[in-house]
Protein backbone atom coordinates (compact mmCIF):
# COMPACT_ATOMS: atom_id res chain seq x y z
CA UNK A 1 0.00 0.00 0.00
CA UNK A 2 3.02 2.39 0.93
CA UNK A 3 5.11 1.53 -2.32
CA UNK A 4 1.64 1.92 -4.30
CA UNK A 5 1.18 4.98 -3.11
CA UNK A 6 5.18 6.40 -3.22
CA UNK A 7 4.54 5.11 -6.32
CA UNK A 8 1.85 7.51 -8.04
CA UNK A 9 3.68 10.39 -6.47
CA UNK A 10 6.90 9.78 -8.00
CA UNK A 11 4.96 9.21 -11.42
CA UNK A 12 2.59 12.04 -11.14
CA UNK A 13 5.67 14.48 -10.22
CA UNK A 14 7.35 13.03 -12.70
CA UNK A 15 4.51 13.21 -15.61
CA UNK A 16 3.60 17.13 -14.12
CA UNK A 17 7.90 17.89 -14.29
CA UNK A 18 7.60 16.39 -18.21
CA UNK A 19 4.53 18.27 -19.21
CA UNK A 20 5.71 21.52 -17.47
CA UNK A 21 9.25 21.18 -19.65
CA UNK A 22 7.29 19.89 -23.10
CA UNK A 23 7.22 22.82 -26.35
CA UNK A 24 3.67 24.21 -26.83
CA UNK A 25 1.33 21.65 -28.22
CA UNK A 26 -2.22 21.60 -28.77
CA UNK A 27 -2.78 19.87 -25.36
CA UNK A 28 -1.21 22.36 -23.47
CA UNK A 29 -4.47 24.25 -22.61
CA UNK A 30 -5.44 21.01 -21.62
CA UNK A 31 -2.51 20.68 -18.56
CA UNK A 32 -1.07 23.92 -18.39
CA UNK A 33 -2.97 25.28 -15.71
CA UNK A 34 -3.18 22.40 -13.48
CA UNK A 35 0.93 21.57 -14.57
CA UNK A 36 1.60 25.06 -13.96
CA UNK A 37 0.05 25.09 -9.95
CA UNK A 38 1.91 22.19 -8.93
CA UNK A 39 5.10 22.88 -10.46
CA UNK A 40 5.40 26.53 -10.25
CA UNK A 41 5.64 27.12 -6.36
CA UNK A 42 8.50 24.44 -5.32
CA UNK A 43 9.95 22.95 -9.03
CA UNK A 44 9.77 25.95 -11.15
CA UNK A 45 12.44 25.56 -13.35
CA UNK A 46 13.64 26.62 -17.09
CA UNK A 47 16.75 24.40 -19.48
CA UNK A 48 16.70 26.92 -21.75
CA UNK A 49 20.61 27.17 -21.08
CA UNK A 50 21.72 29.01 -24.61
CA UNK A 51 18.93 27.25 -26.39
CA UNK A 52 17.97 27.30 -28.74
CA UNK A 53 20.10 30.17 -29.88
CA UNK A 54 23.30 31.14 -27.25
CA UNK A 55 23.96 35.02 -26.24
CA UNK A 56 25.40 36.22 -29.14
CA UNK A 57 25.06 40.43 -27.99
CA UNK A 58 26.36 42.10 -25.01
CA UNK A 59 23.99 44.98 -23.72
CA UNK A 60 25.84 47.37 -21.32
CA UNK A 61 25.00 50.52 -19.96
CA UNK A 62 27.58 53.40 -20.71
CA UNK A 63 27.14 56.65 -18.89
CA UNK A 64 29.03 60.13 -19.88
CA UNK A 65 29.64 63.03 -17.37
CA UNK A 66 29.26 67.20 -18.00
CA UNK A 67 32.53 69.00 -16.50
CA UNK A 68 32.64 72.79 -16.83
CA UNK A 69 29.73 72.67 -20.10
CA UNK A 70 31.99 69.87 -21.56
CA UNK A 71 30.86 66.28 -22.29
CA UNK A 72 33.67 63.69 -21.38
CA UNK A 73 33.83 60.22 -23.26
CA UNK A 74 31.38 57.43 -22.33
CA UNK A 75 32.34 55.10 -19.53
CA UNK A 76 31.74 51.19 -19.17
CA UNK A 77 31.27 51.00 -15.16
CA UNK A 78 31.17 47.18 -15.60
CA UNK A 79 34.97 47.27 -17.33
CA UNK A 80 36.87 47.09 -14.48
CA UNK A 81 34.90 44.23 -12.80
CA UNK A 82 35.09 42.25 -15.91
CA UNK A 83 38.30 42.56 -16.18
CA UNK A 84 38.85 41.53 -12.31
CA UNK A 85 36.24 38.54 -13.31
CA UNK A 86 38.31 37.38 -16.62
CA UNK A 87 41.48 37.63 -13.94
CA UNK A 88 39.85 35.13 -11.28
CA UNK A 89 36.98 33.41 -11.76
CA UNK A 90 36.21 31.87 -8.39
CA UNK A 91 35.11 35.40 -6.60
CA UNK A 92 32.39 36.96 -6.10
CA UNK A 93 32.66 39.28 -9.24
CA UNK A 94 30.99 36.86 -11.12
CA UNK A 95 27.75 37.69 -9.52
CA UNK A 96 28.32 41.15 -9.58
CA UNK A 97 28.33 41.53 -13.37
CA UNK A 98 24.69 39.74 -12.80
CA UNK A 99 24.08 42.66 -10.79
CA UNK A 100 25.34 45.40 -12.57
CA UNK A 101 24.30 43.75 -15.96
CA UNK A 102 20.44 43.20 -14.75
CA UNK A 103 20.52 46.66 -14.45
CA UNK A 104 21.00 47.75 -17.82
CA UNK A 105 18.87 44.87 -19.20
CA UNK A 106 15.60 45.85 -17.01
CA UNK A 107 16.24 49.46 -18.46
CA UNK A 108 16.79 48.24 -21.90
CA UNK A 109 13.44 46.20 -21.46
CA UNK A 110 11.49 48.94 -19.95
CA UNK A 111 12.61 51.51 -23.06
CA UNK A 112 11.15 49.32 -25.48
CA UNK A 113 8.18 48.65 -23.24
CA UNK A 114 7.01 52.53 -23.04
CA UNK A 115 8.63 53.02 -27.24
CA UNK A 116 5.77 50.39 -27.85
CA UNK A 117 2.94 52.08 -25.33
CA UNK A 118 3.73 56.02 -27.47
CA UNK A 119 4.61 54.91 -31.11
CA UNK A 120 5.56 58.57 -31.60
CA UNK A 121 6.75 59.92 -34.94
CA UNK A 122 10.12 60.97 -35.61
CA UNK A 123 9.37 64.62 -35.65
CA UNK A 124 6.25 64.27 -32.68
CA UNK A 125 8.42 66.44 -30.42
CA UNK A 126 5.53 66.44 -27.39
CA UNK A 127 5.00 62.63 -28.04
CA UNK A 128 8.74 61.92 -27.83
CA UNK A 129 9.20 64.36 -24.61
CA UNK A 130 6.52 62.30 -22.88
CA UNK A 131 8.30 59.43 -23.65
CA UNK A 132 11.44 60.33 -22.33
CA UNK A 133 9.67 61.96 -19.34
CA UNK A 134 7.80 58.65 -18.69
CA UNK A 135 11.57 56.40 -18.60
CA UNK A 136 13.45 58.80 -16.63
CA UNK A 137 10.64 58.74 -13.67
CA UNK A 138 10.64 54.65 -13.92
CA UNK A 139 11.52 52.92 -11.06
CA UNK A 140 14.52 51.01 -13.72
CA UNK A 141 16.01 54.34 -14.70
CA UNK A 142 16.26 55.53 -10.43
CA UNK A 143 18.30 52.47 -10.34
CA UNK A 144 20.24 53.28 -13.21
CA UNK A 145 20.99 56.49 -12.22
CA UNK A 146 21.61 54.96 -8.44
CA UNK A 147 23.95 52.95 -9.78
CA UNK A 148 25.72 55.74 -12.09
CA UNK A 149 26.42 58.08 -9.24
CA UNK A 150 27.80 54.99 -6.92
CA UNK A 151 30.40 54.97 -9.65
CA UNK A 152 31.17 58.18 -10.27
CA UNK A 153 31.23 58.39 -6.55
CA UNK A 154 33.68 55.36 -6.09
CA UNK A 155 35.95 56.63 -9.17
CA UNK A 156 35.66 60.23 -9.47
CA UNK A 157 35.31 61.02 -5.73
CA UNK A 158 36.45 64.89 -6.04
CA UNK A 159 35.39 65.58 -9.50
CA UNK A 160 32.49 68.28 -10.21
CA UNK A 161 30.07 67.02 -11.77
CA UNK A 162 27.09 69.39 -13.58
CA UNK A 163 25.10 66.87 -15.07
CA UNK A 164 25.61 63.06 -16.93
CA UNK A 165 23.70 61.39 -19.49
CA UNK A 166 23.11 57.39 -19.43
CA UNK A 167 22.84 55.35 -23.01
CA UNK A 168 22.75 51.80 -23.72
CA UNK A 169 24.35 49.72 -25.86
CA UNK A 170 24.16 46.79 -27.82
CA UNK A 171 27.61 45.05 -29.15
CA UNK A 172 27.19 42.43 -31.36
CA UNK A 173 30.46 40.26 -32.19
CA UNK A 174 32.28 40.35 -35.60
CA UNK A 175 30.52 37.68 -37.67
CA UNK A 176 32.40 34.46 -37.90
CA UNK A 177 33.39 35.56 -41.53
CA UNK A 178 34.79 38.67 -40.53
CA UNK A 179 37.01 37.00 -37.43
CA UNK A 180 40.06 38.09 -38.95
CA UNK A 181 38.78 41.75 -39.50
CA UNK A 182 39.95 44.69 -37.29
CA UNK A 183 36.92 46.04 -36.78
CA UNK A 184 36.44 46.08 -33.00
CA UNK A 185 33.12 44.41 -32.95
CA UNK A 186 30.59 43.39 -35.31
CA UNK A 187 27.78 46.52 -35.44
CA UNK A 188 26.40 48.67 -32.61
CA UNK A 189 23.31 49.47 -31.80
CA UNK A 190 22.42 52.78 -28.84
CA UNK A 191 19.77 54.29 -27.05
CA UNK A 192 20.79 57.61 -25.61
CA UNK A 193 18.77 59.22 -22.75
CA UNK A 194 17.78 62.66 -21.60
CA UNK A 195 20.76 64.07 -20.11
CA UNK A 196 20.08 64.72 -16.25
CA UNK A 197 21.56 67.04 -13.60
CA UNK A 198 23.50 65.63 -11.01
CA UNK B 1 0.87 -12.23 -19.18
CA UNK B 2 -0.85 -11.35 -15.63
CA UNK B 3 1.73 -13.44 -13.78
CA UNK B 4 4.58 -11.54 -15.39
CA UNK B 5 2.99 -8.00 -14.94
CA UNK B 6 2.17 -8.77 -11.57
CA UNK B 7 5.78 -10.17 -10.99
CA UNK B 8 7.32 -6.66 -12.46
CA UNK B 9 4.79 -5.27 -10.12
CA UNK B 10 6.07 -7.17 -7.04
CA UNK B 11 9.54 -6.51 -7.76
CA UNK B 12 9.53 -2.52 -8.18
CA UNK B 13 7.69 -2.37 -4.57
CA UNK B 14 10.15 -4.28 -2.95
CA UNK B 15 12.92 -2.35 -5.15
CA UNK B 16 11.16 1.24 -3.49
CA UNK B 17 10.55 -0.35 0.01
CA UNK B 18 12.48 -3.07 1.15
CA UNK B 19 16.27 -1.35 1.57
CA UNK B 20 17.44 2.48 0.69
CA UNK B 21 18.87 2.23 -2.35
CA UNK B 22 22.48 3.64 -2.61
CA UNK B 23 22.95 5.06 1.07
CA UNK B 24 26.37 5.78 0.26
CA UNK B 25 25.95 7.84 -2.96
CA UNK B 26 22.99 9.86 -1.19
CA UNK B 27 25.59 10.84 1.77
CA UNK B 28 28.27 11.70 -0.79
CA UNK B 29 26.05 13.82 -3.13
CA UNK B 30 23.97 15.07 0.33
CA UNK B 31 27.53 16.49 1.42
CA UNK B 32 28.26 17.62 -1.86
CA UNK B 33 25.16 19.73 -2.17
CA UNK B 34 25.81 21.39 0.48
CA UNK B 35 29.34 22.18 0.52
CA UNK B 36 28.45 24.24 -3.22
CA UNK B 37 25.89 26.07 -1.19
CA UNK B 38 28.64 26.80 1.67
CA UNK B 39 31.42 27.40 -1.00
CA UNK B 40 28.95 29.93 -3.05
CA UNK B 41 28.05 31.82 0.26
CA UNK B 42 31.51 32.18 0.93
CA UNK B 43 32.47 33.52 -2.18
CA UNK B 44 30.01 36.10 -1.86
CA UNK B 45 30.14 37.10 1.39
CA UNK B 46 33.08 39.78 1.05
CA UNK B 47 30.36 41.74 -1.23
CA UNK B 48 27.49 40.59 1.05
CA UNK B 49 25.91 44.24 0.96
CA UNK B 50 25.63 44.09 -2.78
CA UNK B 51 23.80 41.55 -3.13
CA UNK B 52 21.21 41.35 0.43
CA UNK B 53 21.93 44.20 2.13
CA UNK B 54 19.54 47.25 2.13
CA UNK B 55 20.74 49.12 -0.62
CA UNK B 56 21.86 46.64 -2.87
CA UNK B 57 21.17 47.61 -6.43
CA UNK B 58 19.01 44.32 -7.25
CA UNK B 59 14.86 45.33 -7.63
CA UNK B 60 12.80 43.74 -5.37
CA UNK B 61 10.97 40.57 -6.48
CA UNK B 62 8.03 40.19 -8.55
CA UNK B 63 5.46 40.85 -6.14
CA UNK B 64 3.52 37.96 -7.66
CA UNK B 65 6.27 35.74 -6.14
CA UNK B 66 6.00 37.58 -3.00
CA UNK B 67 2.25 36.94 -2.26
CA UNK B 68 2.33 33.64 -3.37
CA UNK B 69 5.49 32.32 -1.58
CA UNK B 70 5.98 34.94 1.42
CA UNK B 71 7.55 32.54 3.63
CA UNK B 72 10.43 32.19 1.16
CA UNK B 73 10.42 36.22 0.23
CA UNK B 74 11.21 37.50 3.73
CA UNK B 75 14.31 39.63 3.32
CA UNK B 76 11.93 41.47 0.91
CA UNK B 77 10.26 42.62 3.71
CA UNK B 78 11.40 45.68 6.20
CA UNK B 79 11.15 43.53 9.21
CA UNK B 80 13.78 41.31 8.27
CA UNK B 81 15.69 42.99 5.60
CA UNK B 82 18.22 44.67 8.04
CA UNK B 83 19.07 41.13 9.35
CA UNK B 84 20.17 39.51 6.45
CA UNK B 85 23.62 38.88 7.99
CA UNK B 86 21.56 36.51 10.46
CA UNK B 87 20.08 34.94 7.35
CA UNK B 88 23.74 34.32 6.32
CA UNK B 89 25.19 32.64 9.34
CA UNK B 90 22.41 30.69 9.98
CA UNK B 91 22.81 29.56 6.03
CA UNK B 92 26.26 28.64 6.71
CA UNK B 93 25.81 26.98 10.54
CA UNK B 94 23.21 24.77 8.70
CA UNK B 95 24.87 23.86 6.05
CA UNK B 96 27.57 22.85 7.93
CA UNK B 97 25.33 20.91 10.04
CA UNK B 98 23.93 19.62 6.89
CA UNK B 99 27.01 18.07 5.71
CA UNK B 100 27.92 16.50 8.78
CA UNK B 101 24.87 14.92 8.17
CA UNK B 102 23.29 15.74 11.81
CA UNK B 103 19.68 15.72 12.34
CA UNK B 104 19.55 15.24 8.43
CA UNK B 105 15.58 16.06 7.62
CA UNK B 106 15.15 18.77 10.01
CA UNK B 107 18.56 20.47 9.00
CA UNK B 108 17.63 19.95 5.14
CA UNK B 109 14.56 21.71 5.65
CA UNK B 110 16.09 24.81 7.38
CA UNK B 111 18.68 25.13 4.70
CA UNK B 112 16.20 25.17 2.03
CA UNK B 113 14.13 27.70 3.88
CA UNK B 114 16.87 29.77 4.70
CA UNK B 115 18.60 29.42 1.17
CA UNK B 116 15.24 30.46 -0.86
CA UNK B 117 14.94 33.36 1.21
CA UNK B 118 18.65 34.91 0.65
CA UNK B 119 18.10 33.20 -2.81
CA UNK B 120 14.96 35.21 -3.66
CA UNK B 121 16.50 38.54 -1.89
CA UNK B 122 19.24 38.45 -4.39
CA UNK B 123 17.20 37.14 -7.50
CA UNK B 124 19.32 38.48 -10.40
CA UNK B 125 22.35 36.37 -9.55
CA UNK B 126 20.91 32.87 -9.75
CA UNK B 127 21.11 30.76 -13.11
CA UNK B 128 20.44 26.93 -14.05
CA UNK B 129 22.93 26.21 -11.19
CA UNK B 130 21.05 27.30 -8.53
CA UNK B 131 17.79 26.16 -10.18
CA UNK B 132 18.55 22.75 -10.76
CA UNK B 133 20.61 22.58 -7.25
CA UNK B 134 17.05 24.01 -5.46
CA UNK B 135 15.21 21.57 -6.89
CA UNK B 136 17.76 18.62 -5.85
CA UNK B 137 18.19 20.51 -2.00
CA UNK B 138 13.47 19.49 -1.85
CA UNK B 139 14.82 15.94 -2.66
CA UNK B 140 17.17 15.69 -0.05
CA UNK B 141 14.87 16.36 2.02
CA UNK B 142 13.41 13.19 1.25
CA UNK B 143 16.87 11.26 1.27
CA UNK B 144 17.63 9.69 4.48
CA UNK B 145 21.76 9.75 4.44
CA UNK B 146 22.35 7.96 7.67
CA UNK B 147 23.65 4.90 5.88
CA UNK B 148 21.81 2.37 8.60
CA UNK B 149 19.00 0.51 6.57
CA UNK B 150 15.99 -0.18 8.46
CA UNK B 151 16.60 1.78 11.58
CA UNK B 152 12.95 1.89 12.88
CA UNK B 153 11.61 -0.95 15.00
CA UNK B 154 8.12 -0.33 13.07
CA UNK B 155 7.89 -2.26 9.83
CA UNK B 156 5.58 0.65 8.27
CA UNK B 157 8.03 3.43 9.31
CA UNK B 158 10.62 1.61 7.47
CA UNK B 159 8.90 1.17 4.55
CA UNK B 160 7.91 4.56 4.75
CA UNK B 161 11.68 5.94 4.93
CA UNK B 162 12.88 3.45 2.11
CA UNK B 163 9.73 4.73 -0.07
CA UNK B 164 10.85 8.29 0.38
CA UNK B 165 14.44 8.28 0.54
CA UNK B 166 14.44 6.01 -3.05
CA UNK B 167 12.05 8.65 -4.67
CA UNK B 168 13.74 11.00 -3.55
CA UNK B 169 17.19 9.79 -5.01
CA UNK B 170 15.33 8.92 -8.47
CA UNK B 171 13.76 11.95 -8.63
CA UNK B 172 17.43 13.56 -8.52
CA UNK B 173 18.72 11.58 -11.35
CA UNK B 174 15.51 12.03 -13.56
CA UNK B 175 15.59 16.27 -13.30
CA UNK B 176 19.38 15.84 -14.56
CA UNK B 177 18.11 14.04 -17.22
CA UNK B 178 14.87 16.60 -17.91
CA UNK B 179 17.64 19.29 -17.99
CA UNK B 180 19.72 18.00 -20.65
CA UNK B 181 16.80 16.98 -22.49
CA UNK B 182 15.06 20.10 -22.57
CA UNK B 183 18.44 21.79 -23.13
CA UNK B 184 19.72 19.49 -25.71
CA UNK B 185 16.45 19.40 -27.73
CA UNK B 186 16.38 22.90 -27.80
CA UNK B 187 19.90 23.30 -29.34
CA UNK B 188 19.09 21.35 -32.30
CA UNK B 189 16.68 23.38 -33.67
CA UNK B 190 19.34 26.78 -33.02
CA UNK B 191 20.53 28.22 -36.40
CA UNK B 192 23.84 28.47 -34.93
CA UNK B 193 24.36 25.42 -32.91
CA UNK B 194 23.86 23.63 -36.38
CA UNK B 195 25.83 25.41 -38.51
CA UNK B 196 28.67 25.15 -35.35
CA UNK B 197 29.44 29.03 -34.58
CA UNK B 198 27.46 28.54 -31.48
CA UNK B 199 30.26 28.15 -29.38
CA UNK B 200 32.36 31.56 -31.68
CA UNK B 201 29.59 33.81 -30.82
CA UNK B 202 28.41 33.11 -27.24
CA UNK B 203 33.19 33.12 -26.27
CA UNK B 204 32.98 36.57 -28.39
CA UNK B 205 30.44 38.11 -25.76
CA UNK B 206 32.47 39.69 -22.69
CA UNK B 207 30.13 38.25 -20.18
CA UNK B 208 31.02 34.45 -21.09
CA UNK B 209 34.64 34.52 -22.23
CA UNK B 210 37.91 35.57 -22.06
CA UNK B 211 40.62 37.04 -24.21
CA UNK B 212 42.40 33.77 -24.43
CA UNK B 213 39.75 31.94 -25.76
CA UNK B 214 38.64 35.07 -27.72
CA UNK B 215 41.85 34.54 -29.39
CA UNK B 216 41.80 30.93 -29.87
CA UNK B 217 38.36 30.46 -30.71
CA UNK B 218 39.18 32.81 -33.95
CA UNK B 219 42.03 31.30 -34.94
CA UNK B 220 41.25 27.75 -34.86
CA UNK B 221 37.49 28.04 -36.39
CA UNK B 222 37.77 23.88 -35.65
CA UNK B 223 37.15 24.23 -31.88
CA UNK B 224 33.65 25.73 -32.17
CA UNK B 225 32.82 23.74 -35.23
CA UNK B 226 34.00 20.35 -32.93
CA UNK B 227 32.86 22.28 -29.25
CA UNK B 228 29.14 23.21 -30.36
CA UNK B 229 28.67 20.04 -31.86
CA UNK B 230 29.92 17.89 -29.49
CA UNK B 231 28.23 20.01 -27.09
CA UNK B 232 24.84 18.88 -28.92
CA UNK B 233 25.67 15.10 -29.24
CA UNK B 234 26.23 15.16 -25.34
CA UNK B 235 23.15 16.47 -24.48
CA UNK B 236 20.70 15.30 -26.75
CA UNK B 237 22.58 11.39 -25.84
CA UNK B 238 22.71 12.17 -21.87
CA UNK B 239 19.34 11.06 -21.29
CA UNK B 240 19.50 7.68 -23.27
CA UNK B 241 23.08 6.86 -22.60
CA UNK B 242 23.45 7.59 -18.95
CA UNK B 243 21.30 4.67 -17.95
CA UNK B 244 23.94 2.19 -19.58
CA UNK B 245 26.62 1.21 -16.90
CA UNK B 246 29.33 0.80 -19.00
CA UNK B 247 29.27 3.80 -20.82
CA UNK B 248 28.05 5.95 -18.25
CA UNK B 249 31.44 6.62 -16.85
CA UNK B 250 32.97 7.84 -19.99
CA UNK B 251 30.08 10.20 -20.16
CA UNK B 252 30.12 11.72 -17.15
CA UNK B 253 33.60 11.93 -17.87
CA UNK B 254 33.36 14.26 -20.86
CA UNK B 255 30.55 16.10 -19.20
CA UNK B 256 32.73 16.62 -15.92
CA UNK B 257 35.33 18.05 -18.95
CA UNK B 258 32.86 20.25 -20.79
CA UNK B 259 31.13 21.66 -17.13
CA UNK B 260 34.65 22.75 -16.00
CA UNK B 261 35.38 24.45 -19.32
CA UNK B 262 32.10 26.52 -18.68
CA UNK B 263 33.05 27.31 -14.96
CA UNK B 264 36.85 28.41 -16.38
CA UNK B 265 36.37 29.75 -19.50
CA UNK B 266 33.15 30.77 -19.90
CA UNK B 267 33.33 32.15 -16.34
CA UNK B 268 29.83 30.49 -14.96
CA UNK B 269 32.36 29.52 -12.10
CA UNK B 270 29.30 28.31 -9.68
CA UNK B 271 27.30 26.76 -12.54
CA UNK B 272 29.55 24.39 -14.17
CA UNK B 273 30.32 22.92 -10.55
CA UNK B 274 26.86 23.15 -10.25
CA UNK B 275 25.87 20.51 -12.62
CA UNK B 276 29.12 17.98 -11.60
CA UNK B 277 27.53 17.94 -8.23
CA UNK B 278 24.56 16.27 -9.87
CA UNK B 279 26.42 13.88 -11.63
CA UNK B 280 27.85 12.28 -8.42
CA UNK B 281 23.79 10.91 -8.52
CA UNK B 282 24.86 8.80 -10.63
CA UNK B 283 27.70 7.32 -9.25
CA UNK B 284 27.51 3.15 -8.02
CA UNK B 285 27.22 3.39 -4.16
CA UNK B 286 30.34 0.92 -4.29
CA UNK B 287 32.73 3.76 -5.70
CA UNK B 288 31.09 6.60 -3.35
CA UNK B 289 31.74 3.89 -0.45
CA UNK B 290 35.00 3.59 -1.25
CA UNK B 291 35.20 7.80 -1.75
CA UNK B 292 33.33 8.10 1.84
CA UNK B 293 36.04 5.84 3.44
CA UNK B 294 38.69 7.32 1.74
CA UNK B 295 37.97 10.53 3.94
CA UNK B 296 37.71 8.46 6.85
CA UNK B 297 41.04 7.14 6.31
CA UNK B 298 42.91 10.28 5.82
CA UNK B 299 41.00 11.15 9.15
CA UNK B 300 42.87 8.47 10.57
CA UNK B 301 46.33 9.47 9.35
CA UNK B 302 45.90 12.68 10.44
CA UNK B 303 44.79 11.69 14.10
CA UNK B 304 47.76 8.90 14.21
CA UNK B 305 49.69 11.60 13.05
CA UNK B 306 48.83 13.88 15.26
CA UNK B 307 49.11 11.24 17.90
CA UNK B 308 52.75 10.09 17.15
CA UNK B 309 53.78 13.56 17.31
CA UNK B 310 52.62 14.17 20.36
CA UNK B 311 53.93 11.08 22.43
CA UNK B 312 57.21 11.92 20.38
CA UNK B 313 57.41 15.61 21.80
CA UNK B 314 56.34 13.34 25.51
CA UNK B 315 59.48 11.27 25.51
CA UNK B 316 61.52 12.96 23.53
CA UNK B 317 65.32 13.03 25.25
CA UNK B 318 66.60 16.24 26.77
CA UNK B 319 63.44 16.98 28.23
CA UNK B 320 63.50 18.58 31.93
CA UNK B 321 61.21 17.44 34.49
CA UNK B 322 59.84 21.02 34.59
CA UNK B 323 58.92 20.86 31.22
CA UNK B 324 57.34 18.22 30.81
CA UNK B 325 54.51 18.73 33.70
CA UNK B 326 53.50 22.00 31.24
CA UNK B 327 52.99 19.05 28.34
CA UNK B 328 49.32 18.80 27.41
CA UNK B 329 48.22 15.35 28.62
CA UNK B 330 46.90 13.08 26.02
CA UNK B 331 43.39 12.41 25.84
CA UNK B 332 42.67 8.75 27.62
CA UNK B 333 46.29 8.39 29.42
CA UNK B 334 46.71 9.44 32.95
CA UNK B 335 49.44 12.20 33.56
CA UNK B 336 52.55 11.10 35.11
CA UNK B 337 53.14 12.23 38.62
Amino acid sequence: MIALFASIIFFHHIVCTILYNAPINPLTNSYQSYVTNYIDPLFAQRWLLFAPEPAINDLKLWYRIKNNNHWETWLDPLQPILVKHQKRRFTYNAKLLYVYGNIARDLNIKNLLITSEFPCAGTDKICLERVSDSLLASPEFTLAKKYVKQDIAKYFPHKRVDSLQIMIIQLYPKQFSERHSNKPFGYAHSVEFKPISF
Amino acid sequence: MRIAVASIIDKGVNILTENISHPHTIRLLRKLVYTWFLVNTLILLPAANEFWGENALIPVIDRSVIDHNEWSCLLSFKFFSPYFQLFIAAQIILLILGILCVYPRIVSILIYVVTINLDNKAHVILDGGNNLLHIVMIYLVFMDPTLAQNRYKNATLNQVNNSLSNLGFYLVRLQLVMVYMVSGLGKVSGELWQNGTALYYTLNVDEYSHPVAKKLISDYPFISVLGSYATVLYQVSFPWLVWNRKVRPYLLAFGTFLHIQISFVMGLFMFGFAIAVVYFSFMTDNLARRILNSKDVLKLYYKTYLETRRSHTRVAPGVSEGERDVMPALPGNSSPK
